[in-house]
């Protein structure tokens, strides 16, 4: 990626600081501007941030540069002053979103869909572009069950959040763009931590649901036997992401960027496998004998939600509702098919996902030693 | 084989319907949210002592059996409350605050020996189990018959009050005082013991703090306690006939019943709204209940389940 200039979206989220990462300790590093919000101190707090993050020497931490802007606001709200080189980009990583499950449709539609929307017109300005990566997520499938193809997109089917639905508008932003722009998508399962240190800079996503199964208040958990859950390590959907992106493959496709079902845990396996690490890891656990939580169908687990609802517990009723918001995704099981990703990595052996198995345990340790909180040294407000 | 000869219990005449225990503020839910929950009434204890409860229910169980108490070998005491293992002194004054000591050693079993008339039964008592004590007995009393063969009938009794003016609602159930009795006999083939299980989990001890996690820990934990207990005695969860529960909320029932894949129909429910969850003797009123009215058949397989603080899961098995 040596010569080329990236406009980076989103690079103090999970997966785009590990993009950052990513591209700096690359070989042939590109130049990246990342696009990040805040006043002149913040934007550079972050960007110092980014550095140590990415734990790169000086010379390459310099080929990372900051501008002022906001995804959500037209033009990317780009200063004029740095209209020219954000103009000048080669190529454009759209990372940023809100993953929070709980946002109201018009925030969700700002946050996702209008901003996909500003980054694909700011990309019509870029006279060098070469591509344009869309990050998005592979539950815009919602509520539908079974295979899940890559080309599946608006299908009817209902959504489990207001940030699903404004994902899956997004990717319809981003397909109709793909007939002017050299546009691909890029859809992501459920990140968690880096396969070689667990390290994470936000404990969101699932990590709430470790937590509750540590602190001992998870009793059950809605699913279908056979059903998979399907896991990706941060750096992974990094290099995945940089690799499709800086590859010679033909732009308007859209890949699952997962680990499929044959590298992931059953979700009957999940709980087994969390609680053999933590036994090695947590001192106390063994001590504890705490249960694991039951695998119901969701008909049962709707009851034990509106036992809780009704018992008034304001602590019952908040753990509920945190479960409830990764639970419904687990509501309809479903399989992501890979068949396009897994064509795009032929011939890369270094770029195999090993099974869950093998690199959980650096995640759930890492959750454990940080309290579930991945609190980072130096991370930005 | 070692079964069950003979079963009685006492519940107070004395009721207190769902409103009254609002309005007295010894809940702290509301009205509706209780009767939501399955609960109508409760019974209270007036003067009577847990050894006068008790004392009460060994007399039930003779009226229905005839049971001769001078075969009993060994008294198994058992109360589920902390106040239930001692019998108060009438001066009242704090524990703590004794000079002395001897008050402390005025316990319920020997007090119900000497009541009873049966100097050659042995007296233990068992307490710490809260509303799993009496199932303890059946377990204890089991177990002693296999290993002494001296021994051929134990009396097992379980008496628990509440003290007066109690909240009578703990964590959504509501909570009425009453006894039980039960002789587990050598040679008895009817109400046979076919297998008990306990689990424990100390590390839920303390209910006021790990209040949370005991609800969560709830179901998981009821349901292996009754799949292992159905386990260890040769059946699989379809041949069990009847579930007796101990009488928590029904909400909590209509999960545990999907959770354990017994259908809520062979879940004994009846008694929920008509007295709540009696500390450690609703199971065996519940099963004398279903026995007296046909619901139980002789050959029915039963599990008696209950849980209780400390964290306590028990499971016994019954062939009726």
């Amino acid at each position: 990626m040596s010569g080329q200039q990236l406009l980076l979206t989103g690079a103090t989220g999970i997966v785009g600081c590990e993009l950052v990462r990513e591209l700096l300790r690359r070989p042939d590093p590109p130049e990246i501007l990342a696009l990040l919000r805040g006043e002149d101190d913040e934007i550079e707090a972050k960007r110092n941030w980014l550095c140590t993050w990415a734990e790169v020497p000086a010379e390459r931490a310099a080929r990372l540069r900051a501008i002022r802007g906001d995804v959500r606001c037209a033009g990317l709200g780009i200063a004029e002053r740095d209209l020219p080189c954000a103009r000048a980009v080669t190529g454009i990583l759209h990372a940023a979103a809100v993953t929070r499950f709980d946002q109201a449709p018009e925030e969700a539609r700002t946050n996702n869909l209008a901003a996909t929307i500003h980054v694909l017109d700011h990309a019509r300005r870029c006279d060098r572009l070469v591509r344009v990566g869309i990050l998005s997520t592979a539950f815009v499938a919602g509520r539908r069950r079974g295979v899940i193809l890559e080309e599946d997109l608006d299908t009817g089917a209902d959504f489990n959040n207001e940030y699903e639905r404004s994902k899956a508008l997004a990717e319809k932003a981003a397909r109709l763009a793909m007939r002017d722009l050299p546009v691909d998508v890029y859809r992501l399962s459920i990140v968690v931590g880096r396969r070689i240190d667990g390290h994470i800079s936000q404990a969101s996503g699932i990590y709430p649901i470790f937590r509750l199964f540590h602190e001992g208040l998870l009793a059950m958990f809605p699913g279908s036997p056979g059903q998979t859950v399907d896991l990706i390590p941060s750096d992974f959907a990094a290099s995945a992401v940089c690799h499709l992106f800086a590859g010679p493959h033909a732009p308007g496709a859209t890949y699952h960027v997962c680990a499929g079902v044959d590298r992931s845990l059953g979700l009957e396996e999940v709980f087994p496998v969390i609680d053999s690490i933590l036994l090695e890891c947590d001192p106390g656990w063994r001590g504890r004998g705490q249960p694991l939580p039951l695998f119901v169908e969701a008909g049962v687990f709707g009851r034990f939600v509106d036992v809780a609802e009704l018992t008034g517990n304001r602590r019952l009723r908040q753990i509920i509702r945190q479960v409830r918001q990764v639970t419904r995704q687990m509501e309809a099981p479903k399989v992501f098919d890979t068949r396009a990703f897994d064509r795009a990595l032929q011939g890369q052996p270094g770029m195999l996902l090993p099974h869950a198995r093998v690199w959980m345990q650096q995640v759930i340790a890492r959750g454990f030693a940080t309290g579930w909180r991945q609190v980072v040294p130096g991370r930005a407000k | 084989m070692i079964g069950i000869s003979a079963l009685g219990y006492y519940l107070p005449p004395e009721e207190r319907s769902v409103d009254e225990l609002v309005a007295s503020g010894q809940t702290t839910s509301d009205a509706a949210k209780l009767r939501q929950f399955g609960f109508r009434k409760i019974r209270v204890a007036g003067p009577e002592s847990v050894v006068d409860m008790a004392a009460l229910a060994v007399d039930d169980l003779r009226r229905r059996s005839a049971f001769d108490l001078e075969r009993v070998d060994l008294l198994l005491s058992a109360g589920g409350l902390a106040t239930s293992s001692v019998v108060a002194p009438e001066d009242a004054m704090p524990w703590q605050e004794r000079v002395d000591p001897l008050p402390l050693f005025r316990f319920p079993g020997p007090c119900l020996q000497g009541r009873l008339g049966i100097p050659n039964a042995s007296v233990i008592g068992i307490g710490q189990l809260a509303c799993n004590s009496f199932q303890a007995t059946l377990r204890i009393a089991r177990a002693t018959i296999l290993a002494e063969p001296s021994v051929d009938h134990v009396l097992c009794v379980a008496a628990d009050r509440f003290p007066a003016g109690a909240r009578r609602e703990v964590v959504y159930n509501l909570m009425s005082d009453g006894a039980c009795a039960a002789v587990v006999s050598r040679g008895h083939d009817s109400n046979r013991i076919l297998a008990t299980t306990q689990i424990t989990r100390g590390a839920y001890w303390d209910s006021s703090i790990s209040h949370d996690q005991l609800i969560a820990a709830y179901f998981p934990l009821a349901r292996r306690a009754i799949l292992e207990a159905v386990s260890a005695a040769g059946l699989r969860v379809g041949e069990i006939d009847h579930l007796i529960p101990h009488n928590l909320n029904i909400k909590s029932w209509e999960i545990l019943a999907q959770v354990v894949g017994i259908p809520l129909d062979r879940i004994y429910t009846a008694n929920i709204a008509a007295f709540g969850h009696a500390v450690a003797t609703d199971n065996i009123i519940n099963y004398l209940h279903a026995l007296e009215s046909g619901r139980i058949a002789r050959g029915d397989k039963v599990a008696m389940f209950v849980m209780g603080f400390g964290a306590h899961w028990s499971c016994t098995v019954l062939e009726a």
